[in-house]
């Protein structure tokens, strides 16, 4: 349809426009730190729907943006790198590190896998807390984390002191994300991992193997919660070993619930519409925000169960009568 | 050499002889039955030649390659390709969808290439995409091609199952059953469809129930009874051989 034509990509494109105006419209510093908190969440919500994508949900997924975190802290406070540099380093790092451990966990399906990702979780948060301490920092951490800089003589100087340095970076990087799980879920490559969910047994009788489908989607979620996991540590200035535990993960997999499961923009949608319900409107609820924070999550998972994602399709459906 | 030999083939589970010594071959351009009554050893057999189920003693070879022991998809790889006695398809995807999977691993995308949507890529999506419909064309689906499989009525489901195993060019293509739960007419449908396959140069291993229909197409059957190999011949001298009626006692032919 012609008139479809015009009015998304117009949508898309003012959309766009108002995202990089925004530090323009408010210099606030709280609103824009909670933007920035907002796009590493998308990214890390994203990464927990690539792996979904491949038929199992990820308990220990925040113990892989812990690895980005502390790959790209070390990268940089021990071997004086570059953020420019640790930062993909880490993504790597992340992703390599993700495949002996999806190679052990993906042989199990349900309630096997979550157990054994749940249990790698643990051992991270161990093993961050007692172990190398002079290296991880312990349960304390490692704090005073750099920022970001770029120095091109007499060209740019950014020294990201200021929050709205950061909001671009992230803006920049999460829609780098989106569209490469854009691009991915449309691909050849989305296709076999929408097959490997449904009947991988039917996969394995054409000569798909499984378990490399599922190596893939287990490193392409975890390369890009090494790139949450850096953003996070050189963001905040400060990373713990609890910061990474299960309990970290249990939001974001609200965030992909509500949102919607298995769709690209899903996880963006429901990150971005709960995290400003809790940090901007329930604020003022004071000892309520929670409560109220879980019953909107119970009711729209009890009415739309495919996810806010699901929305437009159903007021069509109901506009439609 | 056959295109399939099993030789010695034994399965122990636990001290039960699922399987005892079994021994036969597959020759090119066949279509072989594989019959007995429940219980007999066909599952295992057909889940031990297909890859999921681990041989106790004995060998299969494959074209003169050993078989036994290798990842099913290894084995699909090499061209022979199963279909499973319950319905089995990608439900949530497009009819023509899950025929250009069965086609995937023989496509010649790599991930790098899918990622950045290189010409090359593009190419092969379009020539899969017209390899897909030439199948959905010979099995009768060419009008449903968009339609979401686990929408399709059953008889409908069978034929996609067998075109996405198609899909994936086998040489040796083993069916379980496919008549299962199916009338009269979708009975002659597949086994009309079954020997146009047969034509084209495959070889088709069958284990199916409905007598009728394994006497009417197959060149040779097996029969298997309590783990061994009880009978062997062409359908004429099978539904005569007394240790057949024997087993199948009470089992209408």
């Amino acid at each position: 349809m012609i008139k479809r034509d015009i009015v998304v990509p117009t949508c898309y494109t003012g959309l766009l426009i108002l995202l990089f105006a925004i530090p323009l419209i408010t210099q606030e510093p709280y609103t824009l730190h909670i933007l920035c908190l907002i796009g590493i969440n998308i990214i890390f919500a994203c990464s927990i729907n690539a792996i979904l994508n491949v038929g199992e949900l990820n308990l220990g997924q925040a113990a892989f943006m812990g690895i980005g975190a502390y790959s790209s802290t070390l990268l940089v406070m021990r071997l004086h790198l570059s953020f420019w540099f640790a930062l993909p380093i880490a993504m790597i790092i992340t992703a390599i590190v993700s495949l002996p451990m999806g190679y052990v966990t993906l042989r199990f399906k349900g309630a096997y896998f979550l157990l054994f990702t749940f249990l790698f979780a643990e051992l991270v948060r161990v093993l961050l807390s007692n172990f190398w301490i002079g290296l991880f920092g312990g349960i304390p951490g490692l704090t005073n984390i750099p920022r970001p800089f770029i120095h091109i003589r007499s060209l740019l100087q950014v020294n990201f002191s200021s929050k709205a340095h950061f909001y671009y970076l992230i803006l920049i990087l999460t829609l780098f994300t989106i569209f490469v799980m854009q691009r991915i879920d449309r691909s050849r490559i989305g296709m076999v991992f929408k097959a490997i969910s449904q009947s991988d047994a039917l996969a394995e009788s054409i000569g798909i193997s499984s378990m490399k489908v599922k190596l893939l989607g287990c490193a392409m979620g975890c390369f890009f919660a090494g790139m949450a996991g850096s953003l996070y540590a050189h963001f905040v200035g400060v990373i713990t070993p609890p910061d990474f535990s299960l309990h970290a993960v249990l939001a974001p997999i609200a965030y992909v619930v509500v949102g919607g499961i298995g769709s690209v923009l899903g996880p963006v949608i429901g990150t971005v519409f709960l995290m400003m319900l809790s940090h901007f409107f329930l604020r003022q609820f004071g000892l309520y925000e929670l409560l109220i924070y879980g019953v909107i999550i119970v009711f729209i998972i009890r009415f739309m169960p495919e996810g806010l994602i699901s929305l437009p399709r159903r007021l069509r459906i109901k506009l439609g009568k | 050499m056959a295109l399939l030999e099993v030789r010695n083939l034994t399965k122990h589970f636990g001290g039960l002889a699922a399987l005892d010594g079994l021994d036969f071959d597959i020759h090119e351009g066949e279509i072989l039955g594989l019959i007995g009554p429940n219980g007999a050893g066909k599952t295992t057999v057909f889940n031990m030649i297909t890859g999921p189920l681990r041989h106790t003693h004995g060998e299969i070879l494959f074209m003169g390659k050993k078989i036994t022991g290798l990842k099913p998809h290894k084995i699909a790889g090499l061209g022979a390709v199963r279909t499973f006695q319950v319905t089995t398809l990608f439900g949530d995807m497009t009819v023509i969808q899950n025929v250009i999977l069965g086609g995937h691993q023989k496509s010649g995308i790599g991930f790098w290439g899918a990622l950045w949507n290189t010409h090359f890529t593009q190419s092969k999506e379009i020539s899969s995409r017209k390899e897909a419909k030439k199948i959905l064309e010979f099995m009768g689906l060419k009008d449903q091609e968009d339609e979401l499989a686990k929408n399709l009525p059953h008889g409908h489901q069978r034929r996609l199952e067998l075109a996405i195993a198609l899909a994936a060019k086998p040489k040796l293509l083993l069916m379980d059953e496919p008549l299962t739960g199916m009338n009269h007419e979708e009975v002659e449908d597949m086994l009309e469809r079954i020997d146009r396959i047969r034509e084209e140069g495959r070889t088709i291993l069958l284990v199916e129930h409905n007598m009728r229909a394994v006497t009417s197409i197959c060149d040779r059957i097996i029969v298997l009874s309590f783990g061994k190999k009880i009978a062997e011949g062409s359908p004429q001298e099978i539904i005569q051989n007394e240790k057949v009626i024997e087993a199948y006692l009470g089992v209408e032919a």
